[in-house]
């Protein structure tokens, strides 16, 4: 059962400590994603899966054999870079070649592998020319080819789509997913780009100043953030967050001149308990519009600005009180500059954050997440 | 894993994290240590030729200038300052110094200015026909053999055949016995030696010209400053650094000038060093007295007075250019 | 009108500049008496008998196979002493790193002139006076190489040594395989200053040669000098010989040189 674990890693580069207490698991045949802003440590753990870094402390392991102090070349990785790093003087073959032949595997063993991996890929028209050749997408699939042919024990990838253009990334993104269906070993995949890692992952991470802030399947991710952070990092447009003040029993008000007063059920308002000032979150997409009494929900008035279109649906920028706020709506009907409206989310699409520590206070009431079919824990 | 009974709860975590410290020591240190020593290797070779060639004999030329040193009898005792105060004896000692400050006082400065006039000449014809040849044919003497090259330039300074007086006959000037002469010798030299070295120092002052940022050249244009001076107020200060370094280069190889004066003023004319030493300058009494008249520790204490010359007109020249040069 | 003035100063100057040269090529393929003549000779002939003559007079060709034979030598090692050594220094982290980047610096300011004398000791002493060996030896090593390999290996992305690392590669497999091959302009740029360097070198042979057998072709010329003062076509024809080499190298590759001497900035457009 391949698998890499991640124990309590530490890493600091002087002072500066970029990674704390890392503890995770990417299970065999799984895919998880490592998503977080630049700076987060991400690469950093990345590498320290490698090899080519190592934990201040921790302990690293590749199923029950611990690994942490043993060097890159013999932890069996394979690793995609951002750049690629395909060697531009040598063919696609001798790119693939190289490091087999830098451990003396004879050369037919060498051909044999590199036509199998070729095939899978379907690289083999492009074996005998150099990668300035090749296009983008071309090149991807050949460092990938080259991190298989040494049937490696695990996959790392380091934000491997984001040299491409956007259309390119979104047809990368379903061949490399596609790709891990069939091949099935663990793979630990860095990026910045959220929609890359809740398309792609089994399970996701999220990361940010050397921690772990959650980790989860997406949908648990996306459903259940348990910081304001996450809450915001996730989805796009991001979620709504507005703060907003506890009154002594009846609900929550927002700030503004003529604030408005909020009921809420009373399990919410228990759980708010003494604070005085909370982040309420919900996402731009939960936002409808009232229909009276339809649905139990936080009902606001929100004044319209402005309104981009995108085709299918219109993204509508709003302030509620004097906060802004963003709904997602299919009818471009009555839309009009300072138009004021009623809306609703519902009491269960409604997220609840502490103002101080910014972490997660009220679960929605939900039964369960949406559950992708498929999909290992 | 650790099969000892815990003394406490603290010991516990220590055995644990200092286990797998020292795990962590052992691989990422022979790492670090292999990284370590293939590096030494890699510089190895080259600092072995450093050490032996160069630094080595730069320490052993302190050594020899104080001490009466005879390198096939392998005796040497300690003489102290002896040898410097037999060079201040010789009247030839203080010719070469002369010579020296004579050949680089008016070599320098023309060779700079002339490379400075021709970058600047290059630069403005750049886009004409033909300014990548005409650039190459300026640098070219700099790459030529200066032996090869110095059997031309005898004849050209041949007082009765030869070009130069040609050129002045043609010019209604009065002919010059050139090498021949006392008075013409080094001139001939350093003619020679600017013809061989300017294109270099072109060279070098068209890479500075290049990098001037183009916004500033054309502000200036916008604002009516052009010409003499657009050079003066704008070109010159923004390619002072190269200038600088043009001046310091110059400096140190004019004053380690040998090849030319050994084949332009040697054995025919006069013997080596020009008729009555009128070209007998450092270099080529440090090679003389070494290794024409066996005087290796004379030629030491010679070769220290050289090295801290070079070594102080470079840091005045340091000191000259912090008040002057501006760094962008 | 001043663009006139301009390109015609140019002119000037660049026949300036390569007139000695080409009174080399007027003399040595001239008729007999054409140095002596008054007012000079200015067209060539291209009588080539008088050359063959100097050519097969004297052992030239030994003269040349030397200088062929140390330079070729000094520039294999300077290429590799100095990718080793510019790839430690680009790229390795160890101890005395940066230090080793000034000990190399420094070499270029410890003036030659003051170091003949020690150096010829060193030489006697380890007995390389009168052989190629102690020819070539002292410059096998050099700075502007060595900072030359080391600019180069610092524009090689990371990912490419890391890559080599994850597949076990060796250090040496890496530079000869990868990084040398992708600093083919420092290779070039190295051979080409190299061989300019070392077969002008004169002072050199000059004190570390007894023997005619190893002087390489500068040193030849030097001594022919004395032999046949004032023989001008024999005198030219031979100065050719040494010549020609660095003119066809230099016709071919000038732009290069050109751009290596100024640090690779001129031949960039602005």
């Amino acid at each position: 059962m391949p698998s890499v674990k991640l124990k309590a890693i530490n890493k600091s580069f002087g002072q500066r400590q970029v990674l704390q207490h890392i503890d995770m698991e990417v299970g065999d045949g799984e895919f998880v994603v490592v998503v977080g802003p630049s700076g987060c440590g991400k690469s950093t753990l990345l590498r320290i899966v490698a090899g080519l870094e190592s934990p201040t402390s921790g302990e690293l392991w590749f199923d029950d054999r611990l690994v942490t102090q043993v060097p890159a070349h013999a932890r069996n990785i394979g690793m995609v870079f951002q750049n690629y790093a395909l060697y531009p003087h040598m063919t696609v073959f001798d790119n693939l070649a190289f490091g087999m032949a830098a451990r003396k595997t004879a050369p037919s063993a060498i051909k044999h592998r590199i036509d199998e991996v070729a095939q899978l890929l379907e690289i083999e028209p492009l074996l005998h020319i150099r990668p300035g050749a090749l296009s983008g997408g071309q090149r991807q699939r050949v460092a990938v080819g080259r991190a298989l042919v040494r049937s490696p024990f695990a996959f790392l990838m380091d934000e491997p789509l984001s040299n491409l253009d956007a259309l390119l990334r979104e047809r990368m993104r379903v061949e490399l997913r596609r790709l891990h269906d069939r091949m099935r070993i663990p793979t630990l995949y860095v990026t910045h780009d959220q929609t890359e890692a809740m398309t792609m992952a089994d399970r996701m991470v999220v990361m940010r100043n050397g921690r772990i802030l959650q980790l989860g399947r997406p949908e648990e991710l996306y459903h259940r953030p348990s910081t304001v952070f996450v809450a915001q990092f996730l989805g796009s447009p991001p979620m709504n967050l507005v703060s907003v003040k506890v009154l002594p029993d009846k609900g929550v008000a927002v700030a503004g001149k003529d604030p408005q007063v909020i009921p809420i059920p009373a399990r919410i308002r228990e759980q708010i308990g003494g604070r005085n000032v909370v982040w309420l979150g919900f996402r731009p997409e939960r936002v409808v519009p009232q229909t009276d009494g339809a649905v139990e929900g936080l009902d606001f008035t929100a004044t319209v600005h402005t309104v981009e279109t995108l085709g299918a649906r219109y993204h509508v920028h709003g302030t509620w009180g004097e906060s802004p706020i963003t709904w997602v709506t299919t009818e471009r009907e009555g839309l009009t500059g300072s138009v004021k409206m009623k809306l609703t989310v519902p009491w269960d699409q409604v997220h609840w954050f502490d103002a101080a520590t910014e972490e997660r206070m009220v679960s929605p009431e939900r039964e369960s997440i949406p559950v992708q079919v498929g999909g290992t824990l | 894993m650790n099969r000892r009974v815990p003394l406490s709860e603290d010991a516990r975590v220590n055995s644990a994290t200092g286990g797998g410290l020292l795990l962590w020591l052992s691989w990422w240190n022979a790492y670090a240590l292999r990284e370590t020593l293939v590096g030494y290797g890699l510089i190895l070779p080259s600092l072995l030729v450093f050490l032996v060639f160069y630094y080595g004999p730069a320490i052993f030329l302190m050594y020899i200038a104080f001490f009466h040193w005879n390198i096939f009898a392998s005796q040497s005792t300690f003489v102290g300052l002896h040898n410097f105060s037999v060079l201040i004896h010789q009247p030839v000692f203080w010719q070469s110094l002369l010579n020296t400050g004579y050949y680089v006082v008016l070599v320098v400065p023309v060779t700079t200015l002339l490379a400075l006039a021709l970058a600047l000449l290059l630069r403005e014809t750049r886009n004409l026909r033909g300014g990548g040849l005409s650039q190459a044919l300026v640098f070219l003497p700099h790459v030529t053999p200066v032996v090869a090259t110095s059997i031309i330039w005898v004849w050209i300074f041949d007082p009765t055949f030869g070009l130069a007086n040609a050129v002045l006959h043609f010019l209604q000037l009065p002919q010059l016995g050139w090498l021949s002469s006392v008075h013409w010798a080094l001139p001939s030299v350093m003619i020679y030696t600017v013809w061989h070295s300017v294109g270099l120092y072109t060279v070098l002052f068209l890479a500075g010209l290049a990098t001037l940022p183009k916004q500033v050249l054309e502000a200036a244009q916008m604002d009516g400053v052009r010409g003499w001076r657009s050079f003066r107020r704008i070109i010159l200060p923004l390619i002072s650094p190269i200038t600088f370094f043009v001046i310091v280069l110059a400096t140190i190889n004019t004053m380690q000038t040998f090849s030319q004066i050994y084949t332009l003023t040697g054995g025919p004319h006069g013997g080596a060093g020009g008729p009555a030493f009128s070209t007998t300058t450092d270099s080529l009494l440090i090679y003389q007295t070494a290794f024409l008249y066996l005087h290796f520790s004379l030629s030491s204490a010679m070769s220290l007075v050289l090295f801290a010359l070079i070594l102080t007109l470079t840091l005045v020249q340091k000191l000259i250019a912090d008040r002057m040069v501006f760094y962008r | 009108m001043s663009k006139f003035i301009a390109y015609g100063l140019r002119a000037v100057v660049a026949a300036a500049m390569a007139a000695p040269i080409y009174w080399v090529f007027v003399i040595a393929t001239g008729y007999h008496g054409a140095a002596y003549s008054i007012p000079p000779v200015w067209r060539p002939l291209f009588h080539w008998a008088p050359f063959l003559f100097v050519w097969t007079h004297t052992p030239w060709a030994r003269y040349v196979v030397n200088s062929v034979v140390i330079s070729a030598s000094t520039i294999i090692l300077v290429v590799v002493t100095s990718a080793l050594a510019g790839y430690a220094l680009a790229e390795l982290k160890f101890p005395g790193n940066s230090m080793y980047f000034y000990v190399t610096l420094g070499v270029m300011m410890l003036p030659q002139q003051a170091l003949l004398v020690p150096q010829y000791v060193v030489m006697y002493h380890l007995h390389l006076l009168n052989t190629y060996t102690g020819l070539i030896i002292p410059f096998a090593a050099s700075t502007s190489g060595i900072f030359l390999f080391r600019q180069f290996f610092m524009k090689l992305p990371v990912s490419y040594r890391e890559i080599a690392r994850l597949e076990g590669v060796s250090t040496l497999t890496y530079l000869r395989r990868v990084a040398v091959p992708l600093a083919r302009p420092a290779v070039a740029t190295t051979v080409l200053l190299t061989f300019i360097s070392s077969w002008n070198q004169f002072q050199w042979p000059l004190i570390m040669t007894v023997s005619s057998q190893l002087q390489p072709i500068e040193l030849a010329l030097s001594h022919y000098m004395q032999a046949y003062q004032s023989h001008w076509r024999e005198l030219t024809a031979a100065a050719l010989i040494a010549l020609l080499p660095i003119l066809i190298v230099f016709a071919l590759t000038q732009r290069h040189i050109v751009s290596a001497v100024a640090g690779g900035e001129v031949t960039q457009k602005d």
